[in-house]
């Protein structure tokens, strides 16, 4: 006797959705071949019963758009990511800092990539997007990447140089890089 | 002409078509410069004929796979997050006590909805597959899929506002299958009560949820018959408790459907 190998939920529900009919008949058959899958068949079933009223209205927060966008940049490799800090000439770095009112070590913690993009208000990445010549999307999938190791950092001669891979909150950054109060106040306020 | 879907059905190995309507949208797009495509992406009525379905612009992400146009894909991509965004419930909302709170799941729900999505984009477009098929079909119960799949990776059992349990909501009176099934079909004939209706189904626990899911699709409670797709045979429950879920859940309609009479 052969025995049917019942394929996964997700082909199951993926098929059920893409029926042309998705009525009483189709739900009643699919019930009957998946019997294993019965709760999720229903549950989607349910869902399908009513009309998803999307916010068409809403307004989207566009720095998690923006987010996104890199992510799949990211995972695609299809196009290089530009550092914007290359070939930064002194004075430009100076004049992006003085710009924003941050201090050298912040700017630097940017450019080691070493704050998670997530926690970075949106005025701020725009600011600096906008100061650094570069399209807010472009910067941001630049910051996704792993921490760098800086150049001319001193490393232990037993150890190999390693970049950790963790990063810190912006929070931490302003509070490592000795921001005043009233700066940091002024930079983590959120834009809403 | 678009290119068909190659995802085939596991039951008959029937390929997925998109509704005739997606089709003819995609062919009309194809023939689009990308300049007014780009613009008729802000267009948000669903209404308005310059519309583009979400399931027309997966088609065309789609179709970037060997194209350098950075631009035109970061659009397309951007605005499908928009979407996802939209028919997923906001992170942002009230709480029950009507003040402004955020919501720290529903924002974990989004961003794991929309990682997924990514995720199953990114291999679609390196090594073409069929996964995102669905969306070419029904994209905003695809999505949809995907967030209750979120919901129970995060453990919680469903996205409920107000939660009741069957006993809660009734005990068991004397009602046939008539009298279910004529409030139903009274109740679900008028939009507001059918919305209403939805949001008490909703609110029970996943058993008696699926058990009302099943009655209300009509199915027997339970048969001789071996083959017979009944209630009790599917969700392995016995006889007595679908009557009384169904008793109960009866009352509760009849409080929908009298307060309808009222207004």
């Amino acid at each position: 006797m052969i025995r049917r190998i019942e394929p996964d939920e997700r082909d199951v529900l993926d098929d059920f959705l893409s029926e042309p009919s998705t009525g009483r008949d189709t739900l009643e058959l699919y019930l009957r071949l998946y019997p294993s899958h019965a709760d999720a068949i229903l549950d989607l079933y349910h869902s399908i019963q009513r009309p998803i009223e999307a916010a068409s209205g809403a307004e989207v927060d566009e720095a998690w758009v923006a987010r996104g966008v890199a992510k799949l940049r990211q995972r695609l490799h299809t196009h290089d990511v530009v550092d914007p800090f290359k070939g930064l000439k002194p004075a430009r770095f100076n004049a992006i800092k003085a710009k924003l009112g941050i201090r050298s070590s912040t700017l630097t913690g940017f450019r080691d990539r070493l704050v998670a993009v997530a926690t970075v208000p949106s005025h701020v990445l725009r600011a600096l997007a906008e100061a650094l010549e570069v399209a807010l999307e472009d910067f941001m999938a630049f910051l996704e990447l792993p921490p760098r190791q800086a150049v001319g950092r001193s490393y232990r001669a037993d150890g190999k140089p390693q970049a950790s891979g963790e990063k810190v909150s912006f929070e931490e950054l302003l509070q490592a890089s000795n921001e005043p109060a009233e700066v940091r106040a002024r930079l983590l306020k959120t834009d809403t | 002409m678009a290119t068909p879907l190659t995802k085939r059905r596991k039951r008959d190995q029937s390929l997925y078509t998109r509704p005739a309507e997606i089709e003819a949208s995609i062919d009309r797009l194809l023939a689009t410069p990308r300049a007014e495509i780009l613009e008729r992406l802000l267009v948000r009525s669903r209404t308005d004929p310059d519309h583009i379905p979400s399931e027309a612009i997966i088609h065309l992400i789609r179709a970037t796979r060997s194209d350098n146009d950075h631009a035109y894909f970061d659009a397309l991509y951007a605005e499908l997050l928009r979407r996802i965004a939209r028919v997923l419930p906001r992170a942002e909302e009230r709480t029950s006590d009507g003040r402004d709170g955020k919501n720290v799941s529903r924002e974990q729900v989004r961003d794991d909805v929309a990682d997924k999505f990514t995720e199953a984009l990114a291999e679609d477009l390196n090594h073409q597959g069929d996964a995102l098929d669905i969306f070419e079909c029904r994209f905003d119960y695809a999505i949809d899929k995907l967030r209750s799949s979120a919901w129970r990776r995060l453990g919680t059992e469903r996205d409920r506002r107000d939660i009741k349990t069957v006993e809660e909501l009734s005990l068991a009176v004397e009602n046939g299958d008539k009298e279910f099934l004529a409030l139903r079909d009274k109740l679900f004939s008028d939009p507001t009560s059918r919305i209403r209706l939805h949001a008490m189904i909703d609110s029970l626990q996943d058993k008696d949820r699926r058990i009302m899911q099943m009655l209300i699709a009509d199915f027997t409670i339970h048969s001789t018959k071996p083959d017979e797709v009944t209630i009790s045979g599917v969700l392995g429950c016995d006889e007595s408790t679908v009557r009384n879920r169904r008793d109960a859940f009866i009352k509760a309609m009849r409080a929908v459907g009298s307060a309808e009479d009222k207004s």
